[in-house]
């Protein structure tokens, strides 16, 4: 069965160049332009990889990310964070409301190969 | 021997002159009594914040109606210590200092402290020197944000020219194609801004109708802020005429700081009504330019900071420096940017303010011209 990929990212460059990689890749995906409406999809969709940018109007990634943690139908959906801030790293690792990190954290601008091959790491 | 002069033929010279060494000391000295009201001033305070002998030192200060928190004057009547602090002051011409302030006890015969000493030595320039190197490693790490950004986008272009290609998909590689170009086109904008933070430039003067220009910027705008649902209002000074100044500067000014507000009104979740209100005013001998929104506001900590381009909270997009720019063109052309937040949540203002030059043709108004900044 095709894997399901939602992308989170308010940049629509991103979103695009993400969609099409991923598609190409084989990968079924679902794009969101900010974390509220990463959540609204989430639900409806129900992927099994979730790639998220930080830096993002209305709802940041940090935010989403939080709230996905908490839900108890979604907290074990892994999480790929691509973004060019890369302080986040650290941010999460001290995160004071004490969520698990993220899977992955990969650096704007990434490798299409190295994002991949982390992708099949947590969904075969 | 009169009191302006020294005798230094003599053992101690200043035993005898300590008025004249109170008067001439190069930093502002005030005198406060119990009521914070101010009983004596020197000379170089007299000079930047006029005759004020009987006036409460925060309403002179700093315009405040209430002391000020902290305020070592206060503390130093406390205790008797010698304090210090540092504050942001604005002069009778309207002109922002950063001073360093130290508060010493004055007693009486009986040894109670009747009166507190209020000197403040100005470290604007330094402040100035501090804030540009400091700005000068962030803007770096504001560019490598950038860049990456862009670079991103462009990996994405390609990739998706190429995948358009390999498939024969016309209108794929047409979105490539105008990815490619909206992130060339961000490189563009990048570099002319790192140019012009970094050159000085030259800024040829003329005589502009400054309200047209204003209007010019809310033309410009208007179509990009109906997009976003924010209401873009107009609010001229109708007694503003002509003056002496750049138009294509102004342009810039107005411009960034109107795209600032419209970013922070964007990135604003908590109301659903945005407006942005572009004011010209004219205050005596300045012109006075405004750009307010009911965004999201920022803390006032981070007023000093504000123009580093890495605070700017429009995140990803442009470039990032359109502020530092701003700053960079008012200070050349004698001005001054000040941002000032609403109350908290409740938006805030970014106002530019330039003194008149000499030869405008809007001339001071009558009741202030006594009062009026030196012309630069």
């Amino acid at each position: 069965m095709t894997k399901k990929i939602l992308i989170i990212d308010d940049e629509e460059d991103v979103r695009t160049y993400l969609n099409s990689l991923l598609t190409n890749s084989g990968y079924h995906t679902k794009v969101a332009d900010d974390g509220e409406d990463g959540f609204r999809k989430l639900t409806e969709f129900f992927p099994d990889l979730i790639i998220l940018d930080i830096i993002m109007p209305n709802q940041s990634g940090v935010g989403f990310y939080r709230k996905l943690k908490k839900s108890e139908v979604h907290k074990d959906i892994p999480v790929i964070i691509l973004s060019a801030v890369t302080q986040y790293k650290d941010f999460f690792a001290h995160d004071h409301q004490s969520v698990p990190r993220p899977q992955e954290f990969l650096e704007k601008p990434f490798s299409p190969q190295e994002l991949l091959n982390k992708i099949a790491t947590y969904i075969k | 021997m009169s009191p302006n002069q020294l005798d230094v033929s003599k053992e101690d010279p200043t035993r005898n002159d300590y008025p004249q060494l109170f008067q001439r000391v190069p930093c502002y000295i005030s005198v406060q009594n119990h009521e914070l009201r101010i009983v004596q001033t020197n000379q170089l305070f007299q000079q930047d914040f006029g005759n004020r002998v009987g006036e409460l030192c925060h309403e002179v200060y700093k315009g405040k109606s209430s002391p000020c928190p902290e305020c070592p004057v206060v503390k130093t009547f406390a205790d008797g210590q010698v304090h210090s602090s540092e504050e942001r002051v604005i002069t009778r011409e309207g002109q922002e200092a950063f001073v360093i302030v130290y508060t010493s006890p004055l007693y009486n015969d009986q040894g109670q402290i009747v009166a507190v000493m209020e000197m403040s030595t100005n470290i604007t320039n330094i402040k100035r020197l501090q804030t540009d190197l400091s700005l000068m490693g962030q803007t770096v790490a504001t560019m490598a944000h950038s860049i990456k950004n862009i670079l991103t986008g462009l990996d994405g272009g390609i990739y998706v020219v190429n995948s358009g290609l390999q498939q024969g998909d016309q209108a794929e590689t047409l979105k490539g194609w105008e990815i490619v170009q909206r992130n060339v086109a961000r490189i563009s904008n990048l570099v002319k801004d790192i140019l012009y933070c970094a050159k000085k430039r030259e800024h040829v003067l003329s005589i502009i109708e400054p309200n047209q220009v204003v209007c010019e910027v809310f033309e410009l705008f208007r179509g990009t802020a109906a997009l976003e649902h924010i209401k873009l209002v107009l609010d001229l000074e109708p007694k503003l005429g002509p003056i002496l100044f750049n138009a294509e500067d102004l342009h810039t000014i107005l411009s960034n700081l109107v795209q600032n507000a419209i970013e922070a009104c964007k990135f604003d979740v908590n109301r659903r009504e945005h407006r942005i209100i572009i004011r010209s005013l004219f205050k005596g001998p300045l012109v006075v330019f405004e750009v307010e929104d009911n965004g999201p506001g920022l803390p006032e900590e981070w007023e000093n900071y504000f123009f580093t381009g890495m605070l700017s909270t429009k995140g990803r997009y442009g470039t990032g420096l359109g502020l530092l720019v701003t700053r960079k063109i008012v200070n050349e052309l004698g001005g001054q940017i000040t941002f000032s937040s609403l109350t908290p949540g409740e938006g805030s203002v970014f106002r530019v303010t330039f003194p008149l030059k000499s030869t405008s043709p809007t001339q001071p108004s009558p009741d202030t011209e006594a009062n009026a900044a030196p012309i630069s």
